[in-house]
């Protein structure tokens, strides 16, 4: 009896030791599983490499993983970073994290959405937007532009994700950049006047919106999309990024690109660029857009074929934007998170 | 009879999964907080973080204060149980909702909330549900829902020891529930005292549930989301640690009020058995299908939730479940691998406490050690997920096999990190009320420790402890927030629990539904095969001299 007990107490410490399975690509990856695992599973069935698999947690959407990256900087795990949002991707470009790659399948990618130096390639666009329950709200009761939310008649109804993290945190750094510290610093110190309502996910946001427990939220497109098709009663309005205070119009929205890049150093480079290759490559991106995330295309070629019909994108260097990240979140902090 | 030599082994095992377990951590902890916390940080919290704190408290104060009225139905029923049958279902009901994921407690409400019938959305209305303030109520709701068999289980031992004179002189002239609210509870006060801690700091220290229930100000899911920006530091234990001493007080706190409770408990035995009839000159025939309805309300909404909602939904569940299984097969697998090796280090390290006990007469030893574990326990998961992996990442490098990356040895040890309390508190309590005699006629017939430990006490104990297993096996398959920062790159799947709760985010959705109800399963067998498996180990008083000389 204790025979077969030690017996299967063996087993199980053999299984753990070779349950691991060395050969393969990791990917740390911010995209929401959903929409990820399926393309990861292609790629297994495709090219017959395994993927290991690292996800975000809710918690610390996309900034958690980076800084996991910055961590492990001098003994890299991963090989691949997928993320949702380009940012977090650009500073560890900057870091020195990255490895240069120009995957031959993003040839027709517009250069705006490619790093010169190939640390990283961005497809798959996402929009900044208001979501909003049209039962409760119509759309001449939001906000047409973003620094309009300072406005006291928004006040005690709106809610926005954390803004340490994912898209949202991307999206302060954009307004930053583009407003300037002054013009940004009297914006946060309006809002929490306002009584924002600040924490959780994008996700998260949506639900307390259908929930009623807010009127507005600032989120993603396809946290929108996939309410929607949840059922929830719930719409979206895409506002401007004019500067508060001053007549310069910045017409258009914020759309966020996911990106991916190779880490440099990583165990399994190799695997590592056939993996990129796939995730940049037109059959992906129009895949994402078919999905419940409906990324936007940013090939031409596919906007053409798909006619996604989706309002102005507004100029925004990403790589500008991206380096305000410190400065904003020592704002966020202060000011949101205080 | 079990071989000395396995038994040494997995004595040193156990000494091993110690030492890689909670002195690891403790190491880390210390070496890294030591050079006091990181560059810029702040030791005083911000007002976010102390309202998020303050939050925390009385959450998890309400959630303590829920479990204690909640358990007492329940324990009620259990007295007046005459028939095994009607007391081992009860008492599977109320072990149950412990070995539950807290956020399929969580999911199954959210669901209830947005469910496709106008009835029950309305009645979420009704009661509250959705209103602006009540994330917080919502989440102490959940965890007393989650949490409330902890007092109940207290109840029960103590009735047994202290609670059982008092009510049967109180039911001469008092209904049952009087007699014992009023007789047999007041003589448990220190034990319950120490039970609603223990509820207090699980509540305290739960993340998922208050993630799920969007109520962001909360201490735990703070941390959580702090743990992610404490890795882009140098010494991220060092910003965690200095960041949590506000609960790390609390926590101390809590623990000192339980130390009378601790003690009162270690006089009891660790029998999950009811006394065989109700001692009370009126017993209820009311009492047995109302504590059911009461245990089996706080497990069987989400379970009912989640099936009407497959019912009405147009896809087959068939079809359902046969996708859920693709998606998540890998990671279940490595999960279930994971639960087993800590079930068995939990094992080797009740086997290392009972060793200790029999080596050493010292009265300060295995208490030490036990409140070494407790402390341990007590920390934020966070803490203890980053701790290790710190560690363990330095073990080896990626490019080739590690332990970090390419086996569950970390992982698993964080996991006794967080729980190997409770095989240990196990193994004490045993060894203390019922092996002393036993051990010590063993010693008198001239075995030595070894000889005591493998002849005399493991074929008492191995029960006992093989339970606290199971349950350590169950709590590693729910575990979340220490898991998320320890799960191994390149092993299976990662953690089942991860995925699924990844999930639960987005909403309704008819695979996580399915998802959650297949989590469930291990909870249900452990639950209904407890009770059989923790028998109360024989007296061992007048035991032949022959048994423990073989």
């Amino acid at each position: 009896m204790w025979r077969r007990r030690a017996i299967f107490a063996v087993g199980v410490i053999f299984s753990s030791v070779t349950g691991c399975d060395r050969d393969g690509v990791t990917v740390y990856y911010s995209v929401d599983s959903t929409f990820a695992d399926p393309i990861l599973n292609e790629f297994e069935k495709k090219t017959g490499i395994k993927v290991h698999r690292v996800p975000d947690t809710e918690a610390g959407k996309t900034t958690g993983l980076v800084n996991r990256l910055f961590a492990e900087r001098n003994s890299p795990r991963a090989d691949v970073w997928w993320s949702s949002e380009v940012f977090g991707t650009i500073q560890l470009a900057t870091a020195g994290i990255l490895a240069p790659y120009k995957p031959a399948t993003a040839s027709d990618i517009p250069e705006r959405y490619r790093d010169p130096n190939g640390l990283w390639t961005a497809f798959g666009l996402r929009g900044r937007v208001l979501a909003y329950d049209p039962n409760r709200t119509t759309p001449d009761q939001l906000p047409r532009n973003w620094s309009d939310l300072s406005d006291p008649r928004f006040k005690g109804r709106f809610h926005m994700a954390d803004p340490r993290f994912g898209t949202t945190r991307g999206h302060m750094a954009t307004l930053y950049a583009l407003w300037g510290r002054d013009a940004f610093t009297t914006f946060c110190r309006k809002l929490r006047e306002n009584d924002v309502g600040v924490g959780g996910g994008n996700a998260q946001a949506v639900m307390l919106l259908t929930g009623g427990a807010v009127e507005f939220v600032a989120t993603d497109t396809d946290d929108v999309i996939v309410a929607q098709q949840r059922g929830d009663s719930v719409e979206m309005v895409f506002p401007n990024l004019d500067v508060p205070g001053e007549t310069r119009r910045i017409l258009g929205t914020l759309w966020i690109p996911c990106s991916v890049a190779l880490v440099a150093g990583g165990p399994e480079p190799e695997a590592g660029r056939q993996l990129i290759d796939f995730l940049a490559s037109a059959e992906i991106e129009e895949r994402l857009h078919r999905s419940a995330s409906c990324n936007l295309p940013v090939r031409p070629t596919l906007r053409a074929k798909l006619e996604p019909g989706a309002p102005n994108i507004a100029p925004i260097d990403y790589a500008a934007a991206a380096a305000m990240l410190p400065e904003s979140d020592a704002l966020m902090q202060d000011l949101l998170l205080p | 009879m079990i071989h000395p030599l396995a038994v040494r082994l997995l004595r040193y095992f156990g000494w091993i999964v110690l030492a890689g377990s909670v002195g690891v951590f403790f190491l880390v902890v210390t070496v890294d907080a030591s050079k006091g916390p990181v560059s810029g940080q702040s030791l005083w919290p911000t007002p976010r973080l102390w309202r998020c704190f303050l939050s925390t408290i009385l959450i998890a104060t309400g959630a303590a204060c829920m479990t204690l009225v909640v358990a007492v139905p329940p324990v009620i029923g259990l007295l007046h149980a005459r028939r095994r049958w009607t007391r081992a279902v009860l008492l599977a009901l109320v072990i149950l909702p412990l070995l539950i994921m807290p956020n399929v407690f969580s999911y199954g409400w959210m669901v209830m909330a947005m469910s496709r019938s106008d009835v029950l959305r309305s009645l979420m209305d009704f009661v509250g549900w959705n209103a602006p303030g009540a994330p917080p109520y919502k989440v102490a709701w959940i965890l007393g829902s989650w949490l409330w068999p902890i007092p109940a289980l207290v109840m029960l031992a103590g009735y047994r020891h202290a609670g059982a004179t008092a009510f049967r002189l109180a039911s001469l002239d008092a209904s049952p529930i009087i007699a014992f609210v009023r007789g047999a509870l007041p003589e448990m006060r220190p034990a319950l005292v120490a039970s609603a801690g223990t509820v207090f700091l699980l509540a305290a220290n739960e993340t998922t549930v208050s993630s799920l229930m969007l109520a962001g100000d909360t201490w735990s899911y703070t941390i959580m989301a702090d743990a992610g920006i404490a890795l882009g530091h140098e010494r991220p234990s060092a910003f965690m640690i200095w960041r949590s001493w506000p609960m790390l007080l609390a926590t101390a706190a809590a623990i000192a009020l339980a130390v009378p409770g601790i003690r009162q408990m270690a006089e009891w035995a660790g029998g999950l058995e009811t006394p065989a009839e109700a001692a009370s000159a009126q017993s209820s025939r009311w009492a047995w299908p109302i504590a059911v309805l009461v245990a089996a309300s706080f497990v069987f909404v989400p379970i009912g939730t989640f099936a009407f909602e497959l019912w009405s939904d147009s896809e087959p569940i068939a079809t359902v479940a046969a996708r859920a299984f693709d998606i998540y097969r890998r990671s279940a697998l490595g999960t279930a691998l994971v639960a087993l090796l800590t079930a068995f280090g939990a094992f080797a390290v009740g086997i290392v406490v009972i060793d200790l006990f029999i080596r050493y007469r010292s009265r300060w030893i295995v208490p030490g050690l036990i409140v070494i574990l407790l402390l341990a326990a007590a920390m934020p998961p966070e803490l203890i997920g980053i701790a290790l992996k710190r560690f363990y990442s330095e073990t080896g490098s990626p490019a080739h096999w590690n332990i970090l990356d390419d086996s569950p040895f970390a992982w698993s040890a964080a996991m006794l990190v967080r729980f190997g309390f409770l095989p240990a508190g196990v193994a004490y309590l045993l060894v203390r009320r019922i092996g002393k005699q036993l051990l010590e006629q063993a010693t008198l017939d001239g075995a030595g420790p070894g000889q005591c430990l493998a002849n005399a006490a493991l074929p008492v104990f191995w029960r006992p402890l093989f339970a606290a297993g199971m349950i350590v096996a169950c709590l590693t398959i729910s575990e979340v927030a220490c898991t998320v920062l320890i799960q191994p790159t390149r092993f299976f799947g990662g953690s089942l629990a991860i995925d699924i709760d990844n999930q639960m985010h987005y909403g309704r959705q008819t695979d996580v539904i399915v998802s959650s109800l297949l989590l469930m399963s291990p909870a249900v067998a452990i639950a209904i095969a407890l009770p059989w498996v923790w028998r109360q180990p024989p007296d061992a008083r007048g035991m032949p001299a022959a048994r423990a000389r073989a």
